[in-house]
């Protein structure tokens, strides 16, 4: 026994009614004329319940909102936009772009001076990312809500600048989506941007963790 | 002789094992009393409310490196919407591009962020995905809030811990998960009182039983 | 400063040998393990016990795909139907039919069958009448010091406590204490009345003697270590939350006998105790 979903038992309702009317219809018939027999065959459509999906629509436009912990600094709002293309079912690409504003070191209050300009305090990055779905299925919000939901791997490689570099740097990381309604998708994603940074005269590969949340239309 | 205080104390994490193994025994024992009312049946039934796991992943400690973590810990499922957790980890800090140019902030000794805490979850959204296969497992993505201690810098400071998860029960028994958490306390290695956020990012494979 | 540095190099040899990491997480997995393996003995016997089989006298029991409200229903075992119950999680049971189909049903509605003897099973649970006789707790309390010179410190403790009867019990409490200046620690043994543990709300009066150390932070400055007694009373309230879970919120009371005078501090604190 399927439970099925409210909205679509409108759906069952009316094929059952069409159903119904076409047997009067027959029965009708039969009584009429009782040589010839007409069997009108009801057309048997009753419609799955579905939750929604992203399905005809290939694009995602989004706004993302989430914190952003800088190496050798401290971790501070990051926004930004991302537009994502679903190349086939698996496999989507995404470009987006988000800035932090970092502020100071805490360093830079003790010694007292700012190792870096205001402008560069900005932690900013264009990126693009590919995106694969290991997992689909659905999540449950309680008892009544359920959601079409994806888990996907995500890689891409970016232009960060931050801290007066201009440089080449990639992101790895893993995103669930929630479908929420036909046009509205929820993303909660993680990922780390890794860039060859260079600062106080010490050259490095930093790690900076991103955690975001972003709400996109479908279109 | 005052030490032996000190030493119970560095060692608390022990009694948190004794806790958790005292929830698994209690767990047990409440199957073991049963069944006296009907002396022929033993309903031995089997249960699965804890899993122990380890997990690593990246820390981003607050003005210095960004570390590699490891850690372990132990959950205890206690209905279908909350559980309880036990973590426990270490990274080691290595110099900060401030402490190479202007010198160390602390000695060899206190460059190990060791962290332990106890989280209440509660499981957002329960679901079932499919891997590649048509077989059906169990997830769930969470969010977790919870107390606890970390040790760095020679402070030893009362921590308050955030984070979000998600968890797939890759075979039966075998949970993987993804996890994101933020450690906040206040410290005074660098300034005065600051509130610190230390993220992180960490993986992990669990076995429950 | 030659003082401050034996000290610092004794806490160093003691740090060295309690936190090097590689040693302690080893040593902490150690533990976990043996813990682990002695579980098991006390669970299974020699020979696994036969699959429980049960017959349904509800009008039918919905079978979910997963232990969890949301999950959706598959199918329906109906009355006079038997079924095999496979595992148990948080509130719910895996139950296979014979013919073969698995799923999960609601602990509530399991527990209103029978076995093929025709007796009602009586399946373990922790209902509040069993949480009531469990005698063993073991907890964890958070807080913070609200007057005194330890003002504004965040503490948090572990306890251990025994009641063997049903008004009163005793623990013992492991505390640290910290704030920006000063990090401490203490150790209580305590005494609980509690009169109407039967009621699902339920106040409790404390009662006990410790001792408290107080040491300075970060270890950069010297140590400075003052051992104190204190004894201590106040009152919290209990509330049961399932299973064997309690909650408890409360206000203490503590005079700390230092050499020159009594200092008096306060600390409320919720904490989380599990009985067994």
């Amino acid at each position: 026994m399927r439970i099925l979903n409210i909205p679509n038992l409108s759906l069952i309702f009316f094929a059952g009614m069409i159903h119904l009317f076409t047997l009067q219809t027959a029965a009708a018939e039969e009584q009429d004329d009782n040589t010839s027999v007409t069997i009108i065959e009801p057309s048997k459509k009753v419609s799955q319940p579905n939750s929604a999906t992203v399905d005809a629509e290939n694009f995602e436009l989004g706004l993302f909102y989430g914190s952003l912990s800088v190496e050798d600094f401290a971790t501070n709002p990051v926004k930004g936009i991302y537009l994502n293309y679903h190349i086939t079912s698996n496999l989507s690409a995404q470009v987006s772009y988000g800035s932090s504003d970092v502020g100071r070191a805490t360093f830079e209050d003790v010694v007292g001076g700012d190792f870096l300009s205001e402008k560069d305090e900005e932690f900013s990055y264009i990126q693009v990312q590919a995106g694969y779905q290991i997992l689909h299925g659905r999540s449950f919000l309680g008892a009544k809500r359920r959601f079409n939901s994806y888990l996907y791997v995500m890689g891409g490689i970016e232009s960060v600048q931050f801290a007066r570099n201009d440089e080449i740097g990639f992101s790895f990381g893993a995103r669930y989506k929630l479908v929420l309604t036909d046009s509205l998708t929820l993303n909660i994603d993680l990922q780390d941007h890794i860039f060859e940074r260079e600062f106080i005269a010490d050259k490095k590969f930093t790690n900076n963790i991103e955690f975001t949340i972003g709400l996109n239309a479908l279109f | 002789m005052e030490y032996w205080f000190q030493r119970i104390l560095l060692n608390i994490k022990y009694f948190v094992i004794l806790f958790f193994c005292t929830c698994i025994s209690s767990t047990f024992a409440e199957q073991a009393s049963e069944g006296s009312t009907i002396p022929e049946q033993s309903v031995d039934i089997d249960t699965e409310y804890f899993d122990v796991g380890i997990f690593t992943g990246l820390l981003n400690i607050e003005d210095f490196n960004s570390e590699l973590v490891k850690g372990i810990n132990m959950t205890f499922n206690a209905n279908e919407d909350f559980f309880i957790q036990f973590n426990y980890l270490e990274a080691n800090a290595s110099l900060s591009s401030f402490e190479l140019s202007q010198g160390r902030f602390f000695a060899e000794d206190d460059r190990t962020f060791t962290h332990f805490d106890f989280l209440l979850g509660y499981n957002l959204f329960l679901g079932e995905h499919f891997m590649s296969d048509s077989i059906t497992r169990l997830s769930s993505f969470y969010l977790v809030a919870g107390i606890g201690d970390t040790e760095f810098g020679g402070e030893e400071s009362f921590t308050y811990t955030l984070g979000l998860g998600y968890q797939i029960a890759v075979q039966r028994n075998i949970l993987v998960r993804i996890d994101f958490r933020d450690y906040i306390y206040k410290t005074n290695i660098i300034g005065e009182n600051n509130s610190t956020h230390n993220t992180q990012l960490s993986a992990g494979v669990s076995f429950l039983f | 400063m030659q003082n401050s540095k034996r000290q610092s190099s004794m806490t160093g040899a003691i740090r060295n040998f309690c936190m090097k990491p590689s040693t302690n997480l080893c040593q902490f997995i150690g533990l976990l393990i043996i813990c682990l393996y002695s579980i098991p003995i006390n669970a299974a016997d020699s020979h696994p016990p036969p699959p429980l089989q049960l017959k349904v006298i509800d009008p039918y029991i919905e079978l979910h795909t997963g232990p969890g409200v949301g999950y959706p229903i598959f199918y329906t075992i109906e009355q006079g139907d038997n079924v095999i119950v496979l595992t148990k999680r948080t509130a719910w049971y895996e139950l296979k039919t014979l013919d073969g189909q698995t799923g999960w049903a609601k602990a509530s509605q399991v527990a209103r069958t029978l076995l093929p003897t025709g007796e009602p099973v009586d399946l373990p649970s922790i209902s509040y009448g069993d949480y009531l006789k469990n005698s063993w707790r073991v907890g964890f309390k958070a807080g913070e010091f609200t007057g005194g010179e330890l003002s504004g410190s965040d503490t948090f403790s572990y306890s251990v406590g025994f009641r063997p009867l049903s008004w009163a019990g005793v623990e013992l409490e492991f505390g640290n204490f910290f704030n920006s200046e000063i990090k401490g620690s203490y150790q209580s043994l305590n005494i609980l009345f509690e009169p109407y543990s039967e009621w699902k709300l339920s106040p409790v009066i404390i009662v006990g003697k410790g001792s408290m150390k107080l040491d300075s932070q970060p270890e950069l400055l010297p140590l400075n270590i003052d051992k104190n007694n204190f004894t201590t009373y106040g009152i919290s309230v209990n509330y049961y939350i399932g299973r064997n879970f309690v909650l408890n919120s409360g206000f203490q009371k503590y005079t700390l006998s230092t050499d020159f005078n009594d200092e008096r501090l306060e600390r409320w604190n919720i904490g989380f105790n599990a009985f067994f």
